[in-house]
């Protein structure tokens, strides 16, 4: 690989060259001496799991971030201090997994906006605003009312928009962070069509994707990151789907999904009876067995996250029952769940999960506060670190201190925390929303290792993710969600990763 | 090592390291202590100085740890004040009306204890009220306690039509007029004692530890199955009952009872909160960094009546809303540098 780089060099000048980029924050090293040239004209791959730096690189390449050490050469041109507006200039344009259209303007003022605010005149000209996005959806062959608000598209206009904004002035570099995660299999199609259609014009493409499907078929050039370091490049054709999955997870895939274990007597626990709730999910009905993990999986607004929230007691249901242990319960808040032993991880543990600011300890030990307190309510500070230093040794958290506040753990760290807490309930019915999103690799075999575990000695697990790979490694059994119904249930030991990403993709008839 | 002032060296190392803001709180108020004295040595540091300083230090102090624990929720209560009036109005009517009118005699001791029980009944409930305004109501507090605070001073006008209220029985100065030892004021000890009170609750019992967890992210409480409302709502009612306890400790002392009585304390009381460290988006506080802010406050306050540089009370106003400014924007670039090291 190292030698077809060299090759490359000398057949064609880079349009941007990255040499030995480091970037730290809070001391952790998110990128370590990463080399990297983007040729014009090629569509090239950037892969890697969460948390291994893909969106920090992206940021360097854009401006955003200034990196630490190293040096950027952009058109032959050494950079120093590119801010995000230079880097425009140059032709680079950046569209994130929110597009960042503005819902409340119409198409066309979303793709001409941006040109006409940096023009110098004060008088804005319609004529142009039009003529402007109809030139840039020209260049990308679609047609999309100039005048409809934007709120009212779908999900894939509104990137189609983002595209046409972007190119709509001279982009040379088009990079495109997970596009991918919100469109159905035929959307994904068109927008690999349109990918392409902008690459044969001469400009360079860099997708950032951790799904391998995708990226086989698209790219012509491939990069993987892991732990913040570069650890293989070059041509696609080079790569197979197992040595991509090999550098990027640092392991041989082995077939480690999860399986009940065999003689024991698992007995139902949670059983829900067509549960409604408006505006979320209709008609639900499942049950969860001991020793099980039920993965749900579906597109972003398929009803999943709002299930989750319902069996946890944060929203409540408009009809149907929830069942455990064959009793009827309702769940009014979260307290009740809580108190019938559901534990949740939420989906944002950031702003749902953790006290940033607070110490370890105290976010380990809220959950148990009422049960380290004595009749008058006095809790004795050394029962919550006893507590909670025994969670961390047993999860494997990394930290100096348990005083230490939980904004200076790293994610998968954060993680543990939001884990420890909950399994200090001991609960029998615990629900992760996307436990491993924005974890490192360490962490994540950690959390999967765990909640394996977990299931062996009797908990009932339902694990809700859009991540493929996390639900086909922790799971004994799935349901698909598609428009707030489960539309399919399968054993994941009849299916295969591929399988189960189309059947989540499958166009609504 | 030996040396002494090593030693004491070495203990104010260690033991403020972890907490440095109480560490320059410390300083800030001997700064402003040794300011004073030198500025006017016969004047400040005369027996006379520091008792009057004793005596209106605990109102302002009680007021602050009041507003401290509606602030590490991330609220605030603007009705304190108001409150600590209302509920010694609604006392001092009572106590009018029942007291047994000729001197002397162990008749009055009665009423007089009914009394400061009415008084802390009725902040209770005005700091319950402001509670479920804004946990069940989702009122902001900021909106919910200042409109409270029309309504309570409201009651107080309509209760007494502004008038002040005097002739209180003579037992009920024993709270506000008596010294310990001949010089330490009674109500400084009041004061101590509901400061560590104060501390005890936020340090060791699972209703503090809840308050701060909630000032700290709301929505993650929920999340954990705290019971966000009910610790709201008790925080509140602890405020209210900690300003009924100052009106109390102010009509004693001067021995009547009006609605716009310590209305300086408010803004003073915000701006002892934060500057003793207690973060105003929530979730963190030390009621000995808002002890010593009072302190630091009491003194400089005291410094400013004698120099005669603030002759009145818009005087002092001024001063006090540009040094919570000051305090406000040195936290924010304090803030910022934390960050950006970070």
């Amino acid at each position: 690989m190292k030698e077809y780089m060299k090759e490359g060099v000398r057949t064609d000048s880079p349009f941007i060259r990255l040499s030995n980029i480091s970037k730290s924050f809070a001391g952790i090293k998110a990128l370590n001496g990463i080399d990297l040239e983007i040729k014009p004209g090629r569509i090239y791959c950037l892969m890697g799991e969460n948390g291994c730096g893909k969106s920090t690189l992206i940021k360097i390449i854009s401006g955003v971030y200034a990196p630490d050490e190293g040096e950027i050469e952009l058109d032959g041109k050494i950079m120093k201090h590119m801010t995000p507006k230079e880097a425009m200039k140059k032709g680079i344009e950046v569209i994130y997994q929110d597009f960042s259209v503005f819902p409340n303007l119409t198409v066309a003022e979303n793709i001409s906006m941006n040109t006409e605010m940096t023009r110098k005149t004060k008088i804005v000209n319609w004529k142009r605003i039009h003529s402007q996005a109809q030139l840039a959806m020209d260049k990308l062959g679609i047609a999309l009312p100039l005048d409809e608000t934007v709120e009212h598209l779908s999900v894939a206009n509104r990137q189609l928009i983002a595209i046409s904004r972007a190119i709509s002035h001279d982009a040379k570099l088009l990079i495109m962070d997970e596009p991918t995660t919100a469109l159905t299999k035929c959307e994904v199609d068109a927008l690999f069509e349109i990918v392409k259609r902008l690459n044969e014009s001469g400009i360079s493409i860099i997708f950032v994707s951790h799904k391998l499907d995708e990226v086989m078929q698209l790219s012509q050039e491939i990069v993987i990151m892991r732990n913040g370091e570069k650890v293989a490049d070059g041509n696609m054709t080079d790569f197979t789907k197992d040595k991509i999955i090999y550098y990027m997870t640092g392991r041989k895939l082995t077939n480690t999904s999860y399986r009940i274990p065999q003689n024991v007597n698992s007995k139902i626990t949670l059983e829900v009876k067509h549960i409604t709730q408006k505006g979320g999910f209709s008609d639900i009905s499942f049950s969860i067995k001991e020793n099980e993990i039920v993965g749900i999986t579906g597109l972003l607004g398929s009803g999943r996250t709002a299930l989750a929230n319902a069996l946890f007691g944060i929203s409540r249901i408009d009809s149907g029952e929830i069942l455990l242990d064959g009793k009827r319960i309702r769940l009014r808040n979260v307290r009740n769940a809580v108190l019938n032993g559901i534990a949740y991880v939420p989906e944002d543990r950031l702003t749902e999960g953790l006290f940033l600011n607070q110490p370890i300890n105290q976010n380990i030990a809220v959950t148990v506060l009422d049960k380290l307190s004595n009749k008058i309510g006095l809790v004795k500070s050394a029962s919550i670190r006893n507590m909670s230093l025994e969670w961390i040794k047993r999860l494997h958290v990394k930290t100096e201190s348990d005083e230490l506040s939980v904004h200076f753990l790293s994610g998968g760290n954060q993680q543990k925390v939001v884990l420890a807490k909950w399994l200090a309930i001991n609960p029998k019915i615990l629900i992760l929303n996307g436990p491993t999103v924005g974890v490192d690799i360490g962490a994540k075999t950690d959390i999967i290792e765990m909640i394996k575990s977990l299931a062996r000695e009797g908990m009932s697990i339902i694990l809700v993710s859009d991540d493929v790979s996390e639900i086909m490694m922790c799971c004994n059994r799935i349901m698909i969600m598609r428009s707030g119904r489960i539309t399919e249930e399968v054993m994941a030991e009849n299916i295969n990763e591929t399988e189960l990403y189309n059947k989540i993709r499958v166009q609504e008839e | 090592m030996n040396n002494p002032r090593e030693k004491v060296k070495l203990f104010w190392s260690n033991s403020l390291k972890k907490n440095s803001q109480l560490y320059i709180l410390i300083n800030i108020f001997f700064g402003f202590f040794i300011l004073m004295s030198v500025l006017m040595p016969g004047t400040f540091l005369s027996r006379g100085t520091m008792q009057s300083m004793m005596i209106q230090l605990p109102e302002f102090g009680i007021y602050a740890l009041a507003m401290m624990f509606a602030m590490i929720l991330g609220g605030i209560d603007l009705s304190i004040v108001s409150i600590g009036n209302l509920s010694s109005i609604i006392a001092s009517q009572f106590m009018l009306n029942h007291m047994v009118t000729h001197m002397g005699g162990t008749g009055n001791v009665k009423i007089v204890v009914m009394g400061i029980c009415i008084a802390l009944t009725v902040g209770a409930a005005c700091g319950f009220f402001n509670g479920f305004s804004v946990a069940v109501i989702e009122i902001p507090p900021m909106l919910a306690t200042l409109a409270s605070m029309s309504i309570f001073n409201g009651i107080s006008t309509v209760l007494t039509k502004g008038a002040s209220l005097q002739g209180l029985p003579e037992e009920y100065s024993v709270i506000g007029g008596k010294n310990l030892f001949g010089i330490i004021p009674m109500i400084i000890i009041i004061f101590l004692a509901i400061a560590l009170l104060a501390y005890f609750v936020q340090k060791h019992t699972k209703l503090g530890m809840k308050m701060f967890l909630i000032g700290s992210n709301v929505k993650a409480a929920e999340f954990s199955g705290i019971n966000h409302n009910l610790i709201i709502i008790a925080a509140y009612t602890f405020s209210g009952l900690l300003s009924a306890i100052a009106g109390i400790v102010l009509t004693s002392r001067s021995m009547s009872a009006k609605m716009d009585y310590g209305l300086i304390y408010q803004l003073q009381a915000i701006l002892a909160v934060v500057l003793g460290g207690v973060n105003p988006k929530g979730g963190s506080g030390n009621v000995w960094g808002v002890v010593m802010a009072v302190l630091s406050l009491q003194v400089l306050s005291t410094g400013l009546n004698i120099l005669n540089l603030a002759p009145t009370s818009y005087v002092k106003n001024l001063i006090w809303g540009l040094l919570l400014i000051s305090v406000l924007v040195i936290n924010y670039y304090a803030d910022r540098k934390k960050k950006s090291i970070r």
